[in-house]
This record gives C-alpha cells, structure tokens and sequence, in this order.
C-alpha cells in the first residue's frame, strides 16, 4: 500500500522480460483501468487508483509492453465481462454487450468516429446505473483506455491501423525485400500458401491469401517480414 | 415518520417507504418497468434512477432504494434522462418492435416510455430478437421477444400466486423467461402474470386481436364467482366483453384475479344462452311471449296456493343473485305468496355465518398484517384464491406462520410450518382439540377471556374429553403435533382461522364455526384488525343472500324471524303479514316435495338437480311437483323439468350489489343489454307479483336498496349515490373492535360436542370428498369455454399408494359406487390425495359427483372399482 507503480513494475517486478519498453499497468483484475507509464508514479491505494480511472479490486496486476494493443485490451476484458454478466439489471446485461460490439467493430476496421462520444456515453450510464459492483465497474477497461489511449482508437478508427500490430483485420504482412535472403524458410512455413518467390530472390505474400497467422515472422531469421 | 425533500419539495413519509413511494405520496411520478406494489422491489430495470446529493458520483434507483433522514432528491436532471435514454435504447435494440400487431400496445410500459422520453432513433444496433413464440400454452401467450426481464411475472407467480411457474433461466445477454424445460404452462392459469407484464410478452389468448387497447370501453362490476367479490372491468368492444381485468382500486383485490374473474366470463356471450321464456305445452318446453309464460306462472302458483295453502309453496334461489334481486325473491315468497319456505344453497352449506358465528367477518386487506394463520376445512387456494393470495403474501412475504388441517395436501401445505392431514370430517374434534391444549397448557389470553367472553368455565368442561390422545384417535393426527399446532398458533399476535363453506365443503358449518370462534376467542383472537374467523361461502353473493334473509328463519338484515318486532316492522312495511313459523330448509324443501307437502317450486337461479347431494332423490321429488318455475341463464337440468322457464339476465346485463366474505358490499354496473327477451331478476319478480296481482315496489336496484337500506340496520348506509368502486364494509365489519367491547355485549363462547364421521364399512371402503376445484366455481364455471380448455372435466382424484392397491393407472376409466349412485370417471394418480379418501369435484354435469351423495349424511362412502375392456 502506497509504493508507486513505478516501484513495483520496474523495481519489483524488474520491468518486462524482454526488454521491450513498457506501456501501461492493468490493476485490480477484469474491471479494472489500464493505467500509462506516465500515470507509474501513483501510488498503490484505493483512491489513487480509483481517482485515476481504475482500482485496486482484486489486487492483481497486468503488466503490458508496447506490442499490447489497448483497444483490444479493452474487447478482451470486456468478453470476459459479458460472460459474467448475471442478466439482472438492463445496463449491464445489454450495455455490455453494445460496448464490446462497438469495440469489436473498431478493432475490425469498422469503427466511425461517432464510436467514441457513444462509447463514452454508454460506458457513463453503464457505470451510473447498474445494479451491482459488475456493471458499476465493467466500463473500467473502455473508460479508462479511452482516457489514456484516445492515440490508439484514433488510428484504429480514422486510418484503420492497429498500431500495436495486434488487431488482426487492420494488419498486413509483407516480405520487406531489402532484408530478405531468398532462403524460403517462410515460403515452408506458410500453412495458407500465401508466400511465394524463387531461392535467393526477395519472396512475396499474397495479402488475398495470408491468413495473417504470424508464422512466417516468427520463421524468418533475418525479420525480413513486417507488420502495418 | 421521515422527512425528505424531492425536486424541492418537503416530503414526510412512513419509516421503511422508499424513495419511488415517498415520491408518489407527493405526488412526483418517476417512472418504472420492474416495480409494482405488490411485489418486492427488484430493482432490474434502472428507469426509476434519481440523484440524491447524499450519494453523488452514481445514479439511485428509486425503488428499491429507502427514504431516509434528510435526503436531497432530484427525480429528473439532465443525466437522469440520459441514462433514461440510454436504457431505453438498449431495450430497444433486439426488440421486435411489432407494436403494430401486439396485444399490449396502447397500455405497454415500453411503448409509453419510448414516447415519453422522445427514443426516435437508437443509437445501438443489433440483431432482433427471434425466440420461438408459445402459441400452445392455453390463455396466455408467451413471446419472450419483447421481454424487457423486468422479472415482474416470475415474481408475481410466485410471492403473490404461490404457483412459481415462471423463473429466469441461463444468465447475462442470454437470460430469458421460462417454464421448465420450456414447456407450455401448466399452472393455475390465473392470468396474473400476462396482466403484470409491461409490454406484449406475456398477452391474454382471449383478448387477442380483440381490439386494440384505446377503442374498448370499461365498465366497472363485480366477479359472479366466488364470495372473494374480486372487483373487475369488463373491456367491451361493439357490444361484446373482450376481457376482463382486475380493477387496481378494489378494496376485495387490488387488482388480482383468479382464473375464473379473468377467464371465466365467456358464459354470458354463450350461444347457449336462453333467450326467449319457455313454457311447457304438450310435455314439451315451447317459446312463448312473456305475457303467456308469466300468466302460466301465475296461473301455477296461484292454483298451488288455492288449493294446499301458501306452504305447499316453496322457492330456492341461487347465491348468484343480487342483493335487491334476494331481496325481491323472499320478499315476493313472504309478501305474495305467503310463506318462509325460501332458501338458497345456504341450507346446505351457509348455516355457519347465518347462525354458528358470533364475530364479524374479516377484512380481507388485513390478513396481510396476520402472524398466524389455521387453515381448517379449506381449500381457499381453490376455492378463493385471490384470499389464498394475501395468505401467500403474508407468509411468503411477510413471514406469517401457517398450520393447514386438509385430509388433502392441498397447495397451501407446501408453506406451512405445520401441515395436519386429519381424517375427513374429524375438523371438530381437530379444532376442539385445539383449544382443549391451549387451555390446559395455560396458553390462552386470560385477560381478553376474562374482559370480553362469557362462558369459559362450561366450554371448558365440554372440552374435557378432547385430550391429545383422544384427538389423535378421532382424527389420526398424532397427539404431538396437535400440541405443536396449538401452541404455534397460541403464540401469535394476530391470528385468522380460515373455513371455506359452500358445496365444494359439505359439513356441518354451524358447529364448525363455533368451534373456530371458541378457538379465536380464547386466544384473544377477536377486535383487532385480521383477528378472528374468515368464512368463506362459495358464491358471489353467499353472504349477501343470506343478509337479504333468502333463508327460511331470517328476515333482510339478517334479523331474526322469530322476533315479534321484527316480524311486525316488516310487515309494516310491506302490508303483508308474516308468518312467524320459519320455513323450510333446502333439504326440507326437496323432502317436502317429495312427500307431496311441497307442490310448487320457483328456482331462481338455483340448479339443484346439478348441485345438490344426492341428485337422484331430487330429480323423484322434482318429479313430483304440481308446478315448477325455473328462472335461468340456461336450459339447466332443473329447467329442463320445469313448466315454466323464465330467461334471466346475466351478471353482466344488470345493475346492482353483491356483500363479499367480508361483508363489502360491491356495485355491479351493466356492461351489456340483456341478451335476447332475457330481463333481470329484479324485474322478473315485480312481474311475476303483478301477474299474482300484488306490487312489489320499483324493480330499480337503487329504490330497492334504499328499501332494503331502510328495513335493514347494517345496511343502512348503504346506498347507490355513495357507493364507490371500493363497495361499502358494512357496518358490523367495520365496528369490528366494537362487540365484546367494554359496557357491549360480551363474546359468547359455546360448547360443541365432536361429531364423530362414519367409519368405513367393507362395502364402500372410501371416503368421497366432494369440492371444487380451483379452475370452476359452482356449475356456471362449466359454461365458459375458456375455462372448460384448461380443466374440462371431472376426475378422480386418488392416492397413489390406493391407485396401486386397485391397479389403476392414470387415466384410467373407474367405476365408483355409493349407497345412492354410481358413476363411472377418469383416474387421476394424485399424491396430494390422502389414502383412503377420493376427491371429485362437483361441478360438472358428466360424471355429476352429487349422484354419489346423500343429503343425510356428512360423508359420503364409496367403492371403486377399475372398469376393464370386458366391463365396459
Ligand atoms: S397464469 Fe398465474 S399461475 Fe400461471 S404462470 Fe401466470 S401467474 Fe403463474
Ligand atoms: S415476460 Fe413480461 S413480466 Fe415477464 S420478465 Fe418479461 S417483460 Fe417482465
Ligand atoms: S372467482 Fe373469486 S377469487 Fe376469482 S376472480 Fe372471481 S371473486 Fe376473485
Ligand atoms: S423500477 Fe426501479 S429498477 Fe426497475
């Protein structure tokens, strides 16, 4: 109780595993907020985190780094959510799920700029009007990285990019000829078939084809391959 | 008292009230979709949020928050109709929207609020809801499409009905409202729950595309059924009732209804009808004008009269008449023909508050604020079951301690702390039993006994023998849990003894409701609000028809007959003079007929070849009348004996009063002008006295009840410019704490001896009981088709471990036999029955269980035998 965040991510915690810079701290479980590097001064109390969008619930932490999408972090918490939504009181049987539909659409490329004042909207009333600790607390995940993310639902919104290279239908692979040695390594991997090029000759993927499954990049020994 | 201020208002309310309530006592609405007063607060639906400055940050819902000390409350603000808005919205998302099309729309809480709070256009879309609708259950059809999951019918069903038919099953975005398994419902069909429900998920199968809600007309009237005196709104639509509704402001019901109040009124639009008067020519019954038929009656009663005197004259009418209408009935007997020979059902079964009970009856609003309840010889889930409601209320809600004695495991068993299934017709010495352990024990009121009552030393010394043991032997309920009984219920505060009477509970009332009395008393039981006895007769006007003295020893009061200055006020009043000899009983009436004593019968109303025991010797006595007028709805099997059949006029079709069990005395208003040549009752009987060449007076209800107003002292106040949808509580009912007070007359407490029921013989091995059943009220119920979809016909109903013994099955065909009929019937393998006894209920025509009873003896023996291909 009242350590900074900053003390327990890096100090404790000893900052990510590998290496890669931090971007933000998830506490008190399913409901609660996603806090930014710059909030890691706070310290650990009920106010703090509670005044600052999230809480400390359960106690738990989510420690994330910059290849975490926060609008998916968002849809992921909020899946949970619905699923244990109890169905009693109408904002959060239904509010929920209107909330992950939105988020889903956003994280799929379908998301329109009036996405954001309705979920801003949808996730105060939520918060005002259910009947139990669930609902009150279930809008923390899309309140909270709306308030310190509005960067990565921008982008996901108006340029149809996931940033974090996360979200599946707003991503694209492609074979970054400069780096690429021809070995065909990936061209082997490819379960789809969606790759392909002649030995020792930068190689292709067809984006009609690509499954966006990821394998190749993790088969490729020169990271030839790239994420948008 | 609390103190709050609401939109800057000073509001003072009681302790305990919530916000939503506080508010409507201030008259500030907010509105709601999961509330309703007679429920819990639920607080599902989140419409009724307000701000209150003492808990800033969140929206409160008002329904289920309390009012206390000093609260600031804001019932409408900017965010307030935001979040309005937003919930809104969200329950429109899935929602079919086929507002054109539902049932519900024009009175749907949905539709009303989506107009109220300007929902054009929603902001959330998704699939629409596409549930499978339930077109099989019967009177209700369920669509969970439009659902809101207010929860208002599963909580209705069960903390109001007691049926828990309904729940909520699996969870989050998928929960929904259903049976078990989903299956059609099997339930009491009561309609409470299609009525509670806001929008058009749950609708009446009746009133289905009826009329649409703004173009029927109400009219505010009474149900015909029961003595519960339920008040109701027929919807009218070109001339035609479409449904039937629970008036909110009714004091008897507040809005609840059983199935026959909503479901049952189908009779008075039947085809069946009679419609024109009937005369018989040639042996056949033929039309005729009314002049012809009500000179024949004339000219029939008259010759009677003539020639054997104003006795061979009798009249039975039905406990279905109006007050003006019983009125008119004994006072054309007394009056114009000259005798006391009238009666009504009451013969048989309403001795016990014509004569056995000395304390006014209980309002039924107060059995709510009861502790304790003893539920003897009463099926008043069944048989009242909107009484049966506020007896689930108090013990489901309120935490009321209950003890039913019922040979049956009748529904009311399965809330009870104590559950005694005595033999049949040992409730005397149950009750007798009783007391004879709460005095013993020390446990009566002493104070109260000794302030208010007179008779304590003799009723104990009449009570010596009643022992537990001795109990235990008469009638099988072991001498602990008799002691139990007694001292569970002598530990209450405020404690109803409930006894339904009628032809559903034969027996010897008068006897039985002494006892109940002399229990009540001694437990100081009496003078304080839902304290005491609650007889129940079983029809509309029971108790009305004996206050308007249709019973052979008591004249409109009642007052007693054998009283010189009543007889002679009486007769002032009507330039008649009456005899002081009391008249013949129903059964007296049917044996006079028999013997050739009684030569002329007018039944009005009443079907005695149907509903009477032992239908057999009836149909020879009836047999035997020089003449028999039968005034009816339908061609019943009394009127199809008659000379004269006079087509009476339905409920529906005719003004004036009923008095309910707790002696509230109800308007009916005509909704529909009488069907065919019918006319009223009321006018029927001026007619018929002025074809005998005598006036009865105006047959206008309100002159008749300003002239029953006049004769009779409880009704004195009575009168049609002040009666309002809430009746009027008769004077004695609403003096309840007066008898027994200081200086007043002191409750009497009277000695009952056990009356000890037959034992089997090896002949007829069973006990029959005879009832009702909840679905139909006396033989009219029959006539309603919507009523007869749901229970149709007769059964047995019998043990299983009895069923196993005589290898019958469910649905088998079974021969039963008594000393006086037989019948043959479906088997119904029931393991509320009690072993060694057999329940049929009496309403029907086929299989008629009057055929096995006899009049004689309070219980009927029977055997039963399987009916095998052979035999058949
Ligand atoms: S009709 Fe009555 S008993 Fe049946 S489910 Fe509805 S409320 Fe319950
Ligand atoms: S069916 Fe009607 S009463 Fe029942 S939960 Fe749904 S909306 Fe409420
Ligand atoms: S039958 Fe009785 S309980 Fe049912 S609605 Fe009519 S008066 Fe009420
Ligand atoms: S009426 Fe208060 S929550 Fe539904």
């Amino acid at each position: 109780m009242g350590t900074s965040l900053n003390t327990v991510v890096f100090d404790i915690g000893g900052g990510a595993a590998n290496g890669e810079a931090i971007k933000a701290v998830q506490t008190g479980g399913p409901s609660g907020g996603c806090l930014p590097v710059s909030k890691f001064n706070l310290p650990v109390d009920f106010d703090a985190l509670y005044d600052a969008g999230s809480m400390i619930g359960s106690g738990g932490m989510v420690v994330m780094d910059e290849s975490t999408c926060m609008v998916d972090v968002a849809k992921y918490f909020l899946q949970f959510l619905q699923d244990e939504s109890c169905g009693k009181c109408v904002p959060c049987r239904l509010g929920i799920d209107r909330m992950l539909e939105i988020i889903t659409d956003i994280t799929e490329g379908r998301g329109k700029p009036e996405h954001i004042p309705l979920l801003q909207d949808l996730a105060d009333t939520v918060q005002q009007t259910s009947l139990c600790g669930l609902g009150k607390t279930a809008p923390n995940p899309v309140l909270s990285t709306l308030r310190y993310f509005p960067e990565e639902y921008d982008a996901h919104i108006h340029q149809k990019r996931c940033p974090a290279g996360v979200c599946k239908p707003l991503i694209t692979y492609a074979v970054d000829a400069e780096q690429c040695k021809g070995c065909g390594l990936c061209l082997t991997a490819c379960p789809h078939g969606a790759i392909t090029g002649e030995k020792k000759q930068a190689h292709v993927i067809d984006p009609q084809l690509c499954n966006k499954c990821g394998i190749c990049a993790d088969e490729c020994k020169t990271h030839a391959i790239t994420v948008n | 008292m609390i103190r709050l201020t609401i939109d800057n208002k000073e509001v003072v309310t009681e302790d305990g009230a919530t916000i939503l309530e506080a508010a409507a006592r201030a008259g500030i609405r907010i509105p709601t979709l999961c509330y309703h007063e007679k429920l819990q607060p639920f607080g599902a639906c989140r419409i009724c949020v307000v701000e209150v400055e003492q808990m800033k940050g969140r929206l409160t819902p008002s329904c289920s928050t309390p009012a206390t000390e000093g609260m600031v409350v804001r019932t409408s603000s900017e965010q307030i109709i935001k979040a309005r808005k937003t919930v809104l919205e969200l329950l429109l998302i899935q929602h079919p929207l086929d507002c054109p099309w539902c049932d519900k729309g024009g009175e749907c809480q949905l539709q009303n609020l989506t107009y109220e709070y300007g929902v054009s256009r929603n902001r959330f879309k998704d699939k629409k809801s596409d549930h499978p609708v339930d077109y099989l259950s019967p009177l209700v059809e369920r669509n969970t499409n439009r659902c809101v999951l207010c929860g208002m019918c599963v909580r209705v069903c069960d903390e109001v009905v007691g049926a828990s038919e309904w729940s909520m099953v699996n969870r989050g975005i998928s929960t929904k409202i259903a049976t078990d398994f989903d299956r059609p419902l099997n339930c009491e069909f009561c309609g409470e729950c299609e009525n509670i429900c806001p929008v058009g998920a749950l609708t009446n199968r009746m009133f289905k595309f009826k009329a649409r809600a703004w173009e029927v007309e109400n009219v505010s009237t009474v149900c015909s059924f029961c003595s519960t005196g339920c008040a109701i709104k027929l919807s009218l639509k070109d001339g035609r009732i479409v449904r039937a509704l629970g008036e909110e402001e009714g004091a008897a019901n507040q809005g609840s209804l059983c199935i026959k109040g909503r479901f049952g009124y189908e009779y008075v639009m039947s085809g069946e009808r009679i419609s024109r008067p009937l005369v018989r020519k040639n042996g056949t019954l033929t039309p005729a004008t009314w002049e012809e038929a009500l000179q024949a009656v004339a000219e029939g009663l008259k010759a009677v009269k003539e020639q054997a005197g104003p006795g061979a004259v009798a009249g039975l009418c039905s406990a279905r008449l109006t007050n003006e209408e019983a009125y008119l009935f004994q006072k054309l007997l007394r009056a114009v023909i000259g005798t006391n020979n009238v009666d009504n059902s009451g013969g048989y079964a309403h001795r016990g508050y014509s004569s056995g009970l000395s304390l006014p009856p209980l309002e039924f609003k107060d059995l709510q604020s009861c502790d304790r309840f003893l539920v003897i010889r009463s099926n008043v889930s069944e048989t009242h079951p909107v009484v049966g409601y506020r007896v689930n209320v108090a013990v489901k809600q309120k935490g009321a301690q209950l003890i039913v004695a019922d040979p049956r495991r009748i529904k009311l068993a399965r809330f009870a702390q104590t559950y005694l299934a005595h033999k049949p017709g040992t409730e005397i010495a149950l009750l007798n039993g009783l007391a004879h352990t709460i005095l013993t024990e020390g446990l009566e009121n002493r104070e109260f006994v000794a302030a208010r009552t007179e008779g304590i030393e003799e009723l104990k010394k009449s009570l010596v023998q009643f022992t537990p043991s001795f109990v235990e032997q008469a009638t099988g309920i072991a001498g602990k849990d008799l002691v139990e009984a007694a001292r569970r219920f002598a530990s209450g505060t405020r404690a109803a003894i409930i006894i339904s009477a009628g032809m559903g509970f034969p027996g010897d009332d008068a006897a039985l409701a002494r006892c109940a009395a002399n229990l009540a008393l001694i437990t100081g039981n009496a003078g304080k609000p839902g304290a005491g006895v609650l007889f129940l007769g079983e029809k509309s006007n029971s108790h009305g028809s004996v206050d308007m003295g249709a019973v052979p020893d008591l004249l409109p009061g009642p007052q007693e007959l054998a009283k010189d200055p009543v007889r002679q006020a009486f007769a002032k009043a009507w330039g008649a003079a009456i005899a002081a000899e009391p008249g013949l009983t129903c059964e007296q009436i049917i044996a006079g007929a028999e013997q050739g004593s009684i030569k002329a019968l007018y039944c009005a109303g009443e079907n005695p070849l149907q509903a009477y025991p032992d239908t057999k010797k009836t149909k020879t006595a009836f047999g035997k009348l020089q003449f028999l007028v039968v005034q009816e709805l339908f061609l019943t099997p009394t009127a199809q004996m008659a000379h004269v059949v006079l087509p009476a006029a339905s409920f529906a079709e005719k003004d004036g009063t009923y008095t309910n069990a707790e002696g509230r005395v109800q308007r009916l208003h005509q909704a529909l002008p009488p069907c065919g040549e019918t006319k009223t009752d009321a006018e029927i009987f001026c007619r018929v006295a002025k074809a005998l060449g005598k006036d009865l007076g105006s047959w206008n209800p309100a002159a008749v009840m300003a002239e029953i107003a006049s004769l009779a002292p409880r009704y004195h106040a009575v009168s049609y410019a002040t009666l309002t949808v809430k009746g009027h509580l008769l004077s004695d009912a609403a003096d309840r704490e007066a008898p027994g007070a200081e200086g007043a007359a002191r409750f009497s407490l009277l000695p009952v001896d056990v009356i000890a029921p037959e034992a089997p013989s090896a002949e007829f091995p069973f006990t029959l009981l005879i009832g009702s059943t909840l679905f139909h009220c006396g033989t009219l119920s029959t006539r309603s088709s919507a009523i007869c979809s749901v229970y149709p016909q007769a059964r047995l109903e019998i043990n299983p471990g009895d069923a196993r013994a005589l290898d019958i099955r469910d649905n088998d065909t079974v021969q039963v036999s008594s000393a006086t009929g037989a019948l043959t019937i479906t088997a119904k393998i029931i393991a509320r029955q009690s072993p060694g006894a057999v329940f049929i209920p009496y309403h029907f025509l086929s299989p008629a269980a009057q055929e096995l009873a006899s009049a004689a003896q309070l219980q009927t023996r029977v055997k039963i035998e399987k009916r095998t291909e052979t035999s058949l």
